[in-house]
Parts: C-alpha cells; sequence; structure tokens
C-alpha cells in the first residue's frame, strides 16, 4: 500500500504519525494524572496546534472539540472520558491504517484531515436523483461556519450530508436551503461511512417531505453508521412525534411507537408550540446524546425551526 | 472494566493510561450506539389539536425581527390583525418572551396555541398576566376606523425640528400615511449628506423611519438609498438596508395570501 504512496504524500503522512504519536502520548500523560483535578484539563491550545504543525487539520479538530466537553453539561465528565477515549482509538487507527479495511481507511485519513481532491470525486460513481434538503445546522467550529445539510433521495431512499466550511468574511459556495429539493447527481465520499457527499451538478425543484421513521429506525441506522465507522458525529432523519416531556431543562420526545428520545433544549419551547398538530414530524441530526431538530412538517407544510 | 470503574479510574489517574483510554473509548463507543432512554416527569398534555396557521412560514422571518429589528414589529402586529391571522406557531415562545412590551397587540394574536402554550411555563404565565394588566383598554376598544380617525389628527406635517414635534411623532406606533411618509423621506434625502443637527436627527432616526415608512413608499426609499452613493458604512445605509430587506419579505408574503 506504502509503496504506491507519492513521495510528498507519504512525508505528510510521516508528519501526521508523529503527530498522532504527540496526541497519544498527551492524552496518556492526562489521563496518568487523572481528570479530578480541573487544573488537570489545560493545554488543549498546545495541542491543538502541536497537530495542526503535523498536518493534521482533522486531529485538530477534535481536540478542539474534546475541549468544548469541558462544563459543557452536568455530566460533562461522562461525555469527556468517552470523546478522549473515542480520539486515542482514532490516533491509534491511523497509525495502524494499513492493517484496516480499505473503505475504513479512507474514512479514517480524512477525519485526519487528508482532503479528497475535488476532481477525483468527479471520477465516482454518482448517484442521480431528486434530493429534498429537510435537514440543515449552522454552527460554529474554530474559526469557521459550518453548515451541515442532510438531504433525502427519493428514489436513492437514502440521507446524504452536504457539509460546507466558510470564514467570516465569505459566503458559503453555494447556498443550499432548508426546505429546497434539487434534482442532479452527487458523489459520496470514499469510505465507510457512505454518508457524506457533495453535488457534482444541480438544479432547483420543488421540496416534498421526506418520509418519517420512528425513532427506533434512527438509531437502528445509527448503530449501523458506527459500525462502519465508530467516529461518525451525526446521522440525519425524520421522526413523526406523539407527545413531549420535559425535567427542568432536560426535553424528550415520545415517538410513534411509545419510544422516548431526548432533544435539543434550545429547541423544546419551540418544538412544543407545534404539539397537537396533525402528523408532526421532527426533522433534525441524531448524534448519539440528543435530537436536534431543525426543522418540523405538519399537515400544514414544512416549516424551519 | 464497567463504565463506573473507567469514570473512577480516569478522575483519579491510572498506572496504564493507554489501556484506560481505549477501554473508555469502546464502552464510550457503545454507550453512544445505545439508545434508551425513559420520559421526563413532566408531560405536555391537551394541546390544542389544530394545524398550523397561514401565517407558518413567516415564523422564521418573525424571529429574525423580534431579534435584530424590533422596530419592525408595530407593523407586522398591525397587518396580522387586520387579516386576522394569528401569530405562527414558530414565533410564539419568543412572543410569550416579550409580550410584556406590547401587550395590546401581541395578546389578541396569541390565539388558543399561544395561551396553551403560556400555561405550561410559569415565567411565561406570569409574563401574560402582568401583560394582561398593562394592556391598554383604548387601545383594545379603539375601532379600525377610529384609530385611522386618530392618525390622521396625530401625522399633521411637523413645521421645525425645533419644536420637538419630530421625536414625538416619530416615537408614536399608529401608522404613518403615505403623505407623512413622503415628507420623511423628502427630508431624510435632503440631509443625508449634510451636517448639523437636522441631518443628525434623522441618522440617529434611521432605523425609526424605515421601520414606519408606509409600504407605499419602500421602493422610493430604495431610490434615495441607491442615489445617495453612501459609503456601507453610513448610519443610514446601514440601518435602512436590512430593515427595508425584511419588510420586503413581509409584505411580498402579506400579498401572497392575499392574492
Amino acid at each position: 500500500m506504502a509503496s504506491a504512496e507519492s513521495p510528498s504524500r507519504l512525508k505528510r503522512l510521516r508528519n501526521i504519525d508523529a503527530g498522532a504519536a504527540a496526541g497519544k502520548a498527551w492524552l496518556e500523560t492526562l489521563f496518568r494524572s487523572g481528570i479530578g483535578a480541573k487544573k488537570a484539563l489545560s493545554g488543549f491550545k498546545e495541542i491543538e496546534q502541536r497537530m495542526v504543525d503535523s498536518q493534521a487539520a482533522g486531529f485538530a479538530r477534535r481536540f478542539w472539540l474534546l475541549a468544548e466537553t469541558i462544563d459543557s453539561s452536568d455530566h460533562w465528565q461522562d461525555r469527556f472520558v468517552a470523546e478522549a477515549g473515542l480520539l486515542y482509538l482514532l490516533l491509534e487507527s491511523f497509525e495502524r491504517r494499513d492493517s484496516l479495511p480499505e473503505l475504513l481507511r479512507e474514512e479514517v485519513l480524512r477525519t485526519a484531515g487528508i482532503t479528497v481532491d475535488r476532481r477525483q470525486l468527479g471520477q465516482l460513481h454518482g448517484i442521480t436523483d431528486t434530493w429534498d434538503l429537510a435537514v440543515q445546522r449552522n454552527f460554529r467550529e474554530q474559526r469557521f461556519f459550518v453548515r451541515q445539510s442532510w438531504l433525502w433521495g427519493r428514489e436513492a431512499r437514502q440521507w446524504i450530508c452536504l457539509q460546507q466550511y466558510r470564514i467570516a468574511t465569505q459566503e458559503f459556495d453555494t447556498n443550499y436551503a432548508l426546505g429546497a429539493a434539487y434534482t442532479g447527481t452527487v458523489a459520496l465520499y470514499p469510505g465507510s461511512a457512505q454518508t457524506r457527499a457533495t453535488f457534482l451538478s444541480q438544479e432547483y425543484t420543488a421540496f416534498a417531505t421526506p418520509p418519517a421513521a420512528t425513532f427506533g429506525d434512527l438509531a437502528t441506522r445509527w448503530a449501523e453508521l458506527l459500525a462502519r465507522f465508530p467516529w461518525a458525529e451525526g446521522l440525519g432523519g425524520g421522526v413523526a412525534i406523539q407527545s413531549l416531556s420535559r425535567d427542568d431543562n432536560r426535553w424528550l420526545a415520545q415517538d410513534d411507537e411509545g419510544n422516548w428520545f431526548p432533544i435539543d433544549a434550545s429547541m423544546g419551547w419551540r418544538v412544543a408550540a407545534y404539539l397537537g398538530s396533525p402528523e408532526m414530524v421532527l426533522f433534525g441530526e441524531w448524534n448519539g446524546d440528543r435530537f436536534m431538530p431543525t426543522a418540523v412538517s405538519t399537515d400544514g407544510g414544512f416549516f424551519p425551526l | 472494566m464497567t463504565w463506573n470503574e473507567v469514570m473512577v479510574e480516569a478522575a483519579r489517574g491510572s498506572a496504564d493510561p493507554a489501556v484506560l483510554l481505549r477501554h473508555a473509548g469502546r464502552l464510550g463507543l457503545r454507550r453512544r450506539a445505545a439508545a434508551k432512554h425513559t420520559k421526563g416527569a413532566e408531560v405536555l398534555k391537551h394541546a390544542p389539536s389544530s394545524p398550523a396557521p397561514n401565517s407558518e412560514a413567516i415564523a422564521p422571518l418573525i424571529r429574525l425581527m423580534i431579534r435584530d429589528f424590533p422596530a419592525t414589529l408595530d407593523e407586522l402586529f398591525a397587518e396580522l390583525g387586520r387579516r386576522s391571522l394569528p401569530l405562527p406557531y414558530g414565533s410564539l415562545p419568543e412572543m410569550l418572551t416579550i409580550v410584556g412590551k406590547s401587550p395590546a397587540q401581541i395578546l389578541p394574536l396569541l390565539g388558543e396555541k399561544g395561551m396553551w402554550l403560556a400555561s405550561q411555563n410559569s415565567d411565561w404565565m406570569q409574563n401574560l398576566s402582568r401583560a394582561q394588566k398593562k394592556a391598554d383598554p383604548l387601545a383594545d376598544n379603539l375601532s379600525v376606523g377610529a384609530r385611522e380617525e386618530e392618525l390622521l389628527k396625530r401625522l399633521k406635517l411637523p413645521t421645525s425640528y425645533e419644536e420637538g414635534q419630530l421625536p414625538r411623532l416619530l416615537s408614536e406606533h399608529f401608522d404613518w400615511s403615505v403623505e407623512f411618509s413622503r415628507w420623511v423621506l423628502g427630508e431624510v434625502s435632503f440631509q443625508f449628506h449634510r451636517a448639523g443637527p437636522p441631518a443628525q436627527f434623522w441618522r440617529a432616526s434611521a432605523a425609526k423611519v424605515a421601520a414606519s415608512i408606509h409600504p407605499g413608499t419602500l421602493d422610493e426609499a430604495e431610490i434615495i438609498l441607491h442615489e445617495s452613493q453612501a459609503a456601507a458604512s453610513h448610519p443610514i445605509i446601514k440601518a435602512w438596508f436590512p430593515i427595508l430587506a425584511v419588510r420586503r419579505r413581509l409584505h411580498r408574503f402579506l400579498d401572497s395570501l392575499d392574492t
């Protein structure tokens, strides 16, 4: 495998290997001293910069995300330890990439920050369909504004994810809108997750609300995604809901089968305002911790939240 | 290792952190993949069963107006009231938060769903109760005809800046007539690049003017912006562009309901 690599790519991979080793050593030092004392949780900026210096922007982002979990909720320590463990396994996977199945290796390389050349994507097998954009999250990560859109293929019957990045002074290259649909060809990024995609061609068309699922269906798809790629961060979809409950600032929604699942607390009241609407479906992204609704559909239409 | 054992060791420190981190990663992955949850203590019940109103499509626009352009809300309330449209469901949480600021306008637009939603949140119930006490009974009792008559009385053209009539007029909640709007736009245009107290007054009032001019004069306001050739940092340009755009979107939607 390694013999087919160009010299510049080999050099970069060696740099990232050194970064991965440094990242692992940093995590080991942290967990050797223990995270019980808050002052132990320092030095994230330095390790993030170390990853950048190693040409591993993806690992730098993962360390940044890990730092963001500190004090992010009442039980942040559980999330921190789980994410630190997953990051450690990711760094190890990068080091032993040559022993991984090819598709998983592709995904791990991209997670490290080795992007796929757009010209290469054009040569991949495309899926031509009409894609309904039913989930869209806009958020900030480090110095980037990120737009993550999930689209449902009417014939392909699968959800794909478009990720767009911009800095403050720029616009997104294409303004994909929540509640719009596009007929065109997408290429899925090579890898085991098979969710991230890019449009090779597209034309605006009339939106149709994608079908709803139960939370059990979504959770099954999520578990399957994690089995293919353990470091997946989210999965888009729509869940028909019947009811809501809350404990202080913790919100849960109930699906058609009676299952309860947590939804993002910042959207609780906005979702509650639609309770009682016939055929209510929440569209959003599940990340294993909570469902982040970005739109609701009822028999009266599809509405961004 | 169980998850609890991982957490205990993570807190106090581990002699073999690599092994601990691998356990944490594997168990953490299982926790992410599992999806068993129990309901919260309080289930929201008895929501009125009703489809979202016709105004629902502008819920995101209304949220933007509340957050960034509150000066445009008077027009929204008046237009929804005129068409007997309730507030979109997607704007109710924000409206129940600000109901005390414009009780006479917001209360009649909350509808059955708004009242139900307020009943689920003690803070909103308090807001509602205070707003109901504060609502101006005169405003509630005035018919549309009486309001227009009142308007005509108030919107006499001012004669000078010094008399303090303009600030009073500009702070009124009532709709501006086409005639008054055109007079204001003429003054703004004349003072656009000048210095002195009148120019300063119009710059300070730029947001209010953009939010209050009669919708039939929005084109004229945009012509003034275009012809001014002023820099993007000019206070009138900065205030007018987004507000006029928001009002355009609102009127495009209202026109679509009327046709």
